[in-house]
């Protein structure tokens, strides 16, 4: 694996795929969401971490596996206060009213791991034809390192680097942005690439 | 959060460290499913940390034996060893081995913090070493601190405070 052409492949397909889960949060919370920035990088496994403000950051995770045709991971790592102002936005509250993740508020991101799963596994398998199935969302709040520990280290069971695609949204009139990270399995990886090289 | 104030290498993902300095401090942050192997020798004051991410070199395609319990153990004990210290002196520890999802989803992949606990109580058994305290399992993460000079093993968790083992 490797080579610029499947950077390339994986780049367009996790592109499309956030544009669609980006809509369909917009169409959750009922506010225009900016993808302000996209960007795709093979990094070593091992600095996953250092990228979310240092693997002892408290941080909320929204996980999902992928399953169906191959297997793969989708990880939403927020900031405690971006998760609670998502959590505002999506129970129509003013933000800044969540200020703790109860089994309610736990169940509105879930919700929105939903969605964001959904719709971005939806464009991907248009793209290719490959039917991939998102599983319920776990939510969770806890050392950053530690939730990153859940992807990476099955990842590290075949190989020692990724590719790690990171978006940035805004919602529009909110200070709201985030991250998101969709780290392929090998074999998710190889399964687009075949199916992309045939469509392209 | 602790007083401890760092100054030492801070262990990512498949690292190991060993010093015989006594200012030094070794560090695991946010240990989930990972588990750190900590030793320490009173008497030669030499400190030893693994950051280990997988339970068995011999399963995957390989990589940085600091990565898996089965090489990342014997390196540290032989490491420590040239360094001065002493098995059978060895104060030894384990910390991590969270299970972080609540809900089993997938396949047993998703266990790998009790593996990889288990794989190094294993191996630690039939090296005929005791381990003299460990904080593994339960569904949180976990940063582990072993201060070289003193031995002291601090462990936190998310939000408490950090308590020594």
């Amino acid at each position: 694996m490797g080579s610029s052409l499947m950077l390339g492949t994986w780049a367009e397909l996790v592109g499309k795929g956030t544009d669609n889960a980006m809509a369909g949060l917009s169409a959750m919370i009922g506010k225009d969401i900016q993808v302000s920035s996209f960007g795709l990088r093979r990094v070593a496994v091992t600095e996953i971490p250092n990228m979310v403000g240092g693997p002892d950051t408290i941080a909320v995770g929204i996980y999902l596996t992928v399953s169906g045709a191959a297997d793969g991971h989708l990880m939403l790592l927020y900031d405690p206060r971006i998760a609670y102002a998502f959590v505002d936005l999506i129970m129509g509250q003013e933000i800044g009213t969540t200020t703790e993740l109860g089994e309610m508020e736990e169940s509105a991101l879930g919700e929105m791991g939903n969605i964001i799963g959904a719709f971005f596994l939806n464009a991907i398998a248009d793209a290719t034809g490959l039917q991939l199935f998102p599983s319920p969302p776990s939510v969770m709040t806890d050392m950053a390192g530690a939730l990153l520990d859940i992807v990476t280290a099955e990842i590290l069971m075949t190989q020692d680097e990724t590719f790690l695609a990171e978006s940035t949204f805004a919602v529009s009139g909110q200070e709201i942005s985030g991250v998101f990270f969709v780290m392929p399995s090998e074999d998710l990886l190889a399964a687009l690439t075949e199916k992309a090289g045939q469509v392209a | 959060m602790t007083t401890a104030v760092s100054t030492g290498p801070t262990l990512g993902l498949g690292e190991w460290h060993v010093t015989a300095d006594r200012d030094t401090t070794l560090t695991c942050l946010g240990l989930g499913s990972c588990v750190a192997f900590i030793a320490w020798d009173p008497t030669a004051k030499v400190g030893g940390m693994a950051h280990m991410v997988l339970p068995d070199s011999t399963a995957g395609r390989g990589g940085s034996p600091g990565k898996f319990v089965d090489t990342a153990i014997p390196l540290v004990l032989s490491t420590m060893q040239e360094a001065g210290a002493v098995r059978s002196r060895l104060q030894i520890y384990l910390v991590g081995g969270a299970q972080m999802l609540a809900a089993r989803i997938g396949n047993d992949q998703m266990l790998i913090g009790d593996r990889n606990a288990r794989a190094a109580q294993a191996l630690l058994s039939d090296l005929r070493l005791r381990v003299k305290a460990e904080d593994t399992g339960g569904k949180h993460g976990r940063t582990v601190r072993l201060f070289v000079g003193t031995g002291e093993v601090q462990v936190s968790a998310a939000g408490q405070p950090a308590r020594t083992l």
